[in-house]
């Protein structure tokens, strides 16, 4: 085996090892009440939003006759779920590796960072099962999809099934594909304008038609309370509180002004904690952007694509998603463009870890500093931005 | 050493420092749940007051410090407020030693010897920063052996070690067997190593180690008060009082007050640890591969019989730790004294000994030569931290928790 294959294979067994340990880790936690909507709304009274997870849960229990309607059934799907997902995460970075020959050392470097969000990111009891887990793992199909210049059909219809499985695929997973799409346009691939119309057109009427039917139709929080104590953990402990969380939950529009709480606190201790990153992330998109002169538009847009995300922090109350989201998508969109290998993008990247050696004296801390903060939750962000914020209120 | 000061670049080494003190912070607020194990509440409760019991100076000393200061800490609060303060004191020294450490290297080899403290400060912070070991005496213990390692480094009042180490055994007689090989190591390579300043080292060495087993011995067989009922249930009453949920910790006052060993109770627990440290050394294994490795690189390749010597001293230092593993059942905590030991033997030779940093930056060049992976070995041991007490870790528990429901049943 040559020495290149070789240390490959160290690199990705490596990383193997560390996702299988986490997938097992994860066995000790419980599907959290807040998270069981997505599995009891169903489109069995018409269509709605957030229904298809729940569609597939009734398709297996009534016409297969799968033991789905309990905790230890949708718990098998849940790990099911997550099994696709870090299955689905390794095969994107198997292939951005192998893709992106000429800048491995920048994409390992990211792919480490990737694995410090993403490996126990719905390893939790309150991310475990969410719609997060399904939509992230439509989002990582998708870019693989792209990546391999398989037919933009393909992520039409990924787009889609990320829609009916929550209307937040819109605004959480959509923009990297959206960016990814544009930077495509803007390097002469002008075909791709049609299919970025297409997935805006479809994917917001999927959510707005959806959206307006739910609240049409009303809560039906009583159906939530009833499935909910079915499968629950704990039989009859799920609260009405979470069968209302719930079905607010299932569109993207209905705002959770009233289970926001003090997490606002908890978003504005993280970000003062990441600041040498949000300053690091500044100081290479700015470089991408100065470099760019003639192209600054495209890199202007791809640097400020995650403003999206601020309409997520304002109607939802799961901000721990959120810094998932805005996160992965500055990693991925780096990913991608080093394995379109993008000049602006690799010189920038190579000068800002020149700078960060110069300057830092021990530059492996900013890979082992994010760890600290995971696994993220879906509300408080983390332990550490709970416990700050404990202190403070 | 003093020759290469100039060629420091301080204001690195001082940012490094900036920086483990906010990781220090992180860590802490990452870790800290405000628990207190009823064990380290009952140990406050243990004082000179009822005879010249072993485990007594951390009570006395707290017990002294309620009569001075004008507010009554005998209470939760009280207790929180005086362990985290030690915790507080416990970080610093810890930073204090790392700054011994690093204004020493020279610019071309400080890179590994402060990924290196990196290690000892997560291990260290994590683990007693959470909820199993929080206001533990191990955070004594390791104090005394780092201040004594600066002395050492320092090169001044190094008499102090002995009785620094005497008061360490009073507060745990485990001491001993867990952090007391520091010193003894770094004594002994500098017995080894140094003409002008052996004899006195051989003093300090022969008088820490006669003083301390004195002292064990003293205390693990002669010095149970066996009190009477009324005393008994008087500082268990007061144990109560200092913990959250009202419980004491009944195998230790029963051990200390009544000279009662409960141990075979522990019969479960063993098993337990058979199972976990087999899992532990099983997910560890690039890292026992690449120490075992090193170890032979460096005793094979010492220049005469002298080095040889030192060097396997070294290595085999961590042996004093075998009894804890055979006899107890905290594994957590054998891990991190173990951890601990070779982190501080290895940075105070790494800055001392020219061989041992050749050694130590080859082998970190040729695992560098494996590309990535160099990334994820970095970042693969912070998944076990922290170190718990009969668990070793999270993921050890978790695993054995799994296989001996499914196959093992040993517990």
């Amino acid at each position: 085996m040559s020495s290149e294959r070789k240390k490959t294979v160290l690199f990705f067994g490596a990383i193997i090892i560390f996702v299988i340990v986490n997938y097992i880790f994860c066995s000790r936690f419980k599907i959290n009440d807040s998270n069981l909507y997505l599995y009891i709304n169903n489109y069995n009274n018409g269509f709605c939003s957030a229904g298809l997870i729940g569609t597939i849960i009734q398709f297996l229990g009534n016409t297969l006759e799968a033991e789905v309607f309990s905790y230890e059934g949708i718990y098998r799907f849940c790990k099911i779920g997550l099994l696709c997902y870090f299955i689905v995460m390794l095969i994107f970075l198997v292939s951005t590796y192998y893709k992106g020959k000429h800048n491995r050392k920048e994409i390992s470097i990211l792919f480490v960072l990737i694995l410090s969000f993403t490996a126990n990111m719905f390893c939790t009891s309150s991310t475990l099962g969410s719609a997060d887990m399904y939509m992230s793992t439509i989002l990582f199909l998708s870019l693989l999809v792209l990546v391999n210049n398989i037919s933009p059909i393909v992520v039409v219809i990924l787009t889609i099934i990320g829609a009916l499985i929550h209307p937040a695929y819109v605004i959480k997973c959509l923009p990297v594909i959206i960016v990814y799409l544009a930077y495509k346009i803007l390097k002469k691939q002008k075909r791709y304008l049609l299919y970025i119309i297409v997935l805006l057109s479809v994917s917001l009427a999927i959510v707005f038609i959806g959206d307006a039917l739910t609240i049409t139709n009303g809560y039906q929080s009583d159906t939530y309370y009833l499935y909910g104590n079915i499968m629950s953990v704990k039989p009859w402990t799920y609260s009405e509180k979470t069968a209302e969380l719930g079905a607010i939950s299932t569109t993207l529009i209905m705002p959770e002004y009233s289970f926001i709480g003090t997490t606002y606190l908890n978003l504005i201790i993280y970000v003062v904690l990441m600041l040498p990153y949000v300053l690091v992330l500044h100081s290479f998109q700015k470089k991408v952007c100065e470099s760019s002169k003639e192209e600054k538009k495209l890199y202007g847009i791809i640097r400020f694509g995650s403003i999206l995300f601020f309409v997520g922090f304002i109607i939802k109350s799961d901000y721990g998603n959120m810094i998932y989201y805005v996160v992965l998508y500055y990693l991925l969109i780096t990913v991608v463009m080093m394995v379109e290998k993008d000049e602006y993008y690799e010189n920038s990247f190579d000068n800002t870890l020149d700078l960060l050696k110069q300057r830092m004296p021990i530059t492996e801390v900013l890979l082992i500093y994010p760890l600290l903060f995971v696994p993220i939750t879906n509300k408080e962000i983390s332990t550490i931005c709970t416990n700050i914020a404990n202190m403070i209120v | 050493m003093n020759n290469i000061m100039h060629m420091i670049n301080y204001r690195s080494r001082k940012i490094f420092i900036a920086i483990m003190v906010v990781l220090i912070a992180v860590l802490f607020f990452s870790n800290y749940d405000g628990n207190i194990d009823s064990y380290n509440t009952t140990i406050l409760a243990l004082n000179y007051s009822y005879g010249f019991t072993s485990r007594g100076f951390v009570g006395t000393l707290f017990l002294l410090t309620s009569k001075i200061f004008p507010f009554d800490i005998n209470n939760v609060v009280g207790v929180k407020v005086f362990l985290l303060i030690f915790t507080i004191i416990f970080f610093c020294v810890i930073i204090y030693f790392i700054w011994m450490l690093v204004k020493r290297c020279s610019d071309d080899g400080v890179k590994n010897l402060e990924i290196m403290l990196l290690y000892l400060l997560i291990v260290l912070v994590s683990t007693y920063s959470s909820g199993w070991n929080f206001g533990r005496v191990d955070i004594f213990m390791i104090m005394i052996s780092l201040l004594c390692t600066c002395l050492l480094i320092k090169e001044k009042f190094e008499w102090l070690i002995i009785p620094l180490t005497s008061i360490a055994v009073l507060i745990h007689q485990g001491y001993v067997l867990m952090y007391l090989n520091i010193v003894l190591a770094i004594l002994a390579i500098n017995i080894l190593s140094s003409r002008e300043k052996r004899y006195k080292y051989v003093i300090i060495f022969v008088s820490s180690v006669v003083i301390c087993s004195g002292l064990l011995i003293y205390l693990e067989i002669f010095s149970h008060a066996n009190v009477s009922q009324n005393v008994f249930f008087e500082v268990a009453n007061n144990a109560s009082n200092l913990s959250e949920d009202g419980k004491y910790h009944e195998t230790l006052l029963a051990h200390e007050l009544l000279g009662v060993d409960l141990s075979d109770v522990e019969h479960s627990f063993h098993m337990k640890n058979l199972c976990e440290i087999i899992l532990y050394v099983i997910l560890l294994m690039p890292y026992v591969v690449i120490f075992f490795f090193t170890m032979a690189k460096v005793v094979s390749g010492a220049k005469d019989k002298v080095c040889k010597l030192k060097y396997t001293i070294v290595y085999m230092g961590a042996l004093t730790m075998l009894p804890d593993y055979l006899i107890k059942v905290d594994y957590g905590r054998w891990i991190v004294a173990t951890i601990t030991y070779y982190l501080v033997v290895f940075s105070y030779l790494y800055l001392q000994d020219n061989y041992i940093r050749e050694t130590l930056n080859k082998m970190v060049e040729k695992v560098k030569t494996y590309g990535y992976v160099w990334i994820i070995l970095l970042i693969y041991p912070i998944l076990f931290v922290p170190y718990r007490d009969v668990n070793i870790d999270k993921i050890t528990a978790l695993i054995g928790h799994v296989l001996n429901r499914e196959f093992l049943s040993w517990w």
